[in-house]
């Protein structure tokens, strides 16, 4: 415990930690709803009302809301699915990742969104859940094009090697293709989510502490500070969370465009 | 093919760490349950290193096979 921690606990702060991140259930005892599981529901509910709205008096002239709606759509549709996956496949691809990006985008938001503030996949089991889910369709894709023992081979067999080094490269390729490849996926987004809640927390309830708490004086302005440092790591929050739901819905169309790919 | 060059599909640039932590934990995870079947110590290192070393041999072949 270093010196300066050893003060703040003397004096009666406390840290925050993952505990901070369990919080209780909403009706009831039944730990299966709680914040993180309503706001999950939530965010559904207000990707489908988006699209919908804008969606629903389609005129040449766009309006407003049309038109933003349009741009958030083509934003993916051109910006990620056509790119990623190419001009031949991406169009049956696009409701998947339009509706995971502004899915994703919108419960990392809520981390920041006052009276709201806990971005869901800072729980664990969420992003496990989303990269399962993810894993689930793109293996599926595969074993739709190739068949299951042609996927196979398509994601064991690397191009370019052959001979006996094979033999040892199989299980590591499957290793790596049917292993760890979700399991990144999730815990980037998890760990991402999970570290800038922690430290909005940690500055925020400092803040609080020394301004409210702390009996000196001089601690006043240093909360202060805190304070609006607070405020400045929401706008980096922000990009970290605008950042991690593109490159979940980029990693996840780089994963079907490879299990469509004919060859390595 | 009259379509425009698409790109590469395998463009993920985790790719390379996929292969590390896949090398260490398949071919450790081996050496590890060598170890305990054979009564030894040296395989879970051993292993390791052999599963990182060969993904990095992955990992440059096919960096150097895409440019």
């Amino acid at each position: 415990m270093s010196a300066a921690r050893q003060v703040l606990v003397a004096e009666g702060f406390t840290p925050p930690g993952p505990a901070d991140f369990e919080l209780p259930a909403i009706f009831g005892d039944s730990l299966l709803f709680t914040k993180p599981a309503l706001l999950l529901v939530l965010a559904a509910v207000m990707v489908f009302g988006f699209f919908l709205v804008t969606s629903r008096k389609m005129a040449m002239v766009p309006s407003k809301a049309q038109y933003a709606g349009e741009q958030a759509y083509s934003f993916v549709r051109n910006g990620i699915a056509r790119d990623i996956i190419g001009s031949h496949d991406f169009m049956k691809f696009v409701p998947l990742l339009v509706a995971l990006f502004f899915f994703i985008l919108l419960n990392n938001v809520f981390g920041i969104i006052p009276f709201i503030q806990f971005p869901t996949f800072s729980r664990v089991s969420f992003a496990y859940a989303l990269a399962g889910l993810i894993w689930v369709v793109y293996n599926g894709i595969g074993i739709w094009k190739h068949g299951l023992f042609g996927y196979l081979k398509h994601v064991t067999v690397p191009g370019g090697i052959r001979g006996p080094i094979l033999l040892l490269i199989i299980p590591l390729e499957f290793f790596s293709t049917v292993i760890v490849r979700p399991a990144t996926l999730a815990l980037r987004l998890f760990a991402n989510m999970f570290a800038g809640h922690l430290l909005l927390i940690l500055f925020t309830l400092g803040a609080e502490y020394l301004v409210f708490e702390a009996d000196k004086a001089a601690y006043t302005p240093v909360g202060v500070l805190a304070f609006l440092l607070a405020i400045v790591i929401s706008f980096l929050e922000l990009l970290v969370q605008f950042l991690q739901a593109y490159v979940f819905t980029l990693l996840t169309a780089m994963y079907i465009s490879g299990a469509l790919a004919e060859e390595h | 093919m009259s379509e425009p060059p698409q790109p590469r599909p395998s463009g993920d640039p985790w790719v390379a760490f996929g292969y590390l932590v896949g090398g260490a934990a398949f071919y450790g995870g081996l050496g590890w349950l060598l170890d305990r079947w054979l009564d030894t110590s040296f395989l879970f290192p051993a292993g390791l290193l052999f599963g990182v070393g060969l993904a990095m041999y992955l990992v440059f072949k096919l960096y150097l096979n895409a440019t």
